[in-house]
């Protein structure tokens, strides 16, 4: 490996009430690759990505962001804003489907026509144009899956953290996410957990999760 | 029987014929309570809202102590800005006693516990992934509430729609800071009492009549408010 990995992450426990707990000893994504993370249900794949992707904070350990600490201690903004994350049930906001997919852009700060035009563009890139006026209310689970990936991937971020992001896409659409993916190789770190080992084939690291413990598979 | 009958048909009477004192009270009433309303507002929801989602010492006791004003009477407050506001008291050269401002004081006092505590409830019940949504998006705290108060819009209308209910129907705050002077602090409830008092029950009638009608659209509002949420 060379240079200051995109994510790195050191002795990472994390425990819930129940007995369940988190445990990573180490890991280290290169910047530009893409990471696997397989597991039967309940093994913690949703748990890591949350930890890794800055919702929650571990019990111990430490994680950086392009060298940067952002656990333990307060995640910096910079830092923050460098990574996006789709959740396995992802929540979208009232309103409709270009206010959604436009949401990061305007945290951001960036101006309403820079906005639309990076959203338009990113509609149309994963098909969404005919649905950019759509109330979410309306759409199915693949379709609300479909716009919440839009909604990170407008943002153009340097690390992309996906949980289950094939779960509710019908065959086409999970075809053009792989194609999404690999497509963001040299470009964007990748980190996505999948249920299917064969759908972590085309990744650069695989890690395989069992009850919570984390464990290289290459 | 018939000193009700007669106490309707001249509340009708009033009604119909637009009373100066009974319209006149009714303008009290509304503007009075829609500024505390207001007011109460500013400070109730982003109080309910830190308390739901803040993580800060003390919180457990600030949620303790926002239920416990729930309960304080309307003439317990009263009396406490009456201490406050009166010629001896330390802001009494202010000259703010017996005036609309005392009451909206008063009544701002009031309502913004129940604000609050509605707030925090609303709050409380929002899906725990919205706010981590928007934390993730890059949201700071203050896009984040924004957007929390969007998520919950029919919810905190309706928390607002009851503290207005509550201080529009309120007579102890009115009496104690307002001293009921016609067609300036005389609102529907101080009105009530004093013609009630006085034997002038048509007037007090038709007072009452308003009164209930008012309380009877804002619980049918909240009510399809928190329908239209259920709903969604």
């Amino acid at each position: 490996m060379t240079g200051v990995p995109a994510l790195a992450a050191r002795r990472i426990r994390r425990s819930f009430p129940g007995g369940f707990s988190l445990r990573l000893d180490e890991l280290a994504v290169e910047a530009g690759t893409t990471c696997g993370f397989t597991g039967p249900n309940g093994a913690g794949k949703t748990v890591l990505l949350e930890t890794l992707g800055l919702l929650e904070p571990p019990d111990e350990g430490s994680i950086e962001i392009m060298g940067r600490r952002v656990f333990p201690g307060p995640a910096s903004r910079e830092a923050r804003m460098s990574l996006a994350i789709v959740m396995q049930r992802p929540y979208l906001f009232r309103g409709t489907v270009a206010r959604n997919v436009g949401y990061g852009l305007a945290a951001r700060g960036l101006s309403r026509p820079e906005r639309t035009r990076r959203v338009d563009a990113c509609l149309e890139l994963l098909g969404l144009t005919r649905l950019a006026g759509a109330d979410i209310r309306r759409l199915s689970a693949g379709e609300a899956r479909w716009v919440a990936i839009a909604r990170a991937l407008v943002l153009d971020p340097a690390i992309l953290v996906l949980d289950e992001p094939a779960a509710h896409l019908d065959e086409p659409h999970a075809v053009a996410l792989d194609g999404l993916i690999r497509g963001m190789h040299g470009r964007t770190t990748v980190l996505f957990s999948a249920h299917d080992p064969d759908q972590t084939l085309g990744c650069d690291r695989v890690f395989a999760l069992d009850n919570g413990a984390v464990k290289p598979v290459r | 029987m018939e000193f009700l009958a007669d106490g309707a048909v001249r509340a009708a009477r009033l009604l119909a014929g637009g009373s100066r004192e009974v319209w006149g009270a009714v303008w009290i009433s509304v503007w009075v309570a829609f500024v505390s309303t207001c007011a109460a507002s500013v400070v109730g929801l982003p109080v309910g809202y830190a308390v739901a989602v803040g993580r800060f010492r003390g919180r457990r006791a600030a949620l303790v102590l926002l239920n416990a004003l729930l309960g304080v009477p309307s003439v317990g407050i009263g009396l406490l800005v009456f201490s406050f506001l009166s010629r001896r008291g330390p802001l009494g050269s202010w000259g703010l006693l017996y005036t609309p401002a005392a009451m909206v004081i008063g009544q701002a006092l009031l309502a913004a516990p129940i604000a609050a505590a509605l707030t925090r409830a609303a709050v409380s019940g929002l899906d725990p992934r919205a706010l981590k949504t928007a934390a993730s998006l890059g949201a700071g705290p203050v896009r984040s509430a924004l957007t929390a108060a969007r998520e919950l819009g029919p919810a905190l209308t309706a928390a607002v729609m009851a503290a207005f209910g509550r201080v529009f129907g309120e007579v102890g705050i009115s009496l104690m800071l307002g001293g009921n002077i016609l067609f300036y602090t005389r609102n529907i409830t101080t009105s009530i009492a004093l013609e009630t008092a006085r034997g002038e029950f048509g007037l007090g009638l038709a007072l009452g009549a308003i009164l209930v009608m008012v309380s009877f659209a804002i619980n049918l509002v909240v009510h399809a408010m928190r329908g239209s949420e259920e709903a969604r």
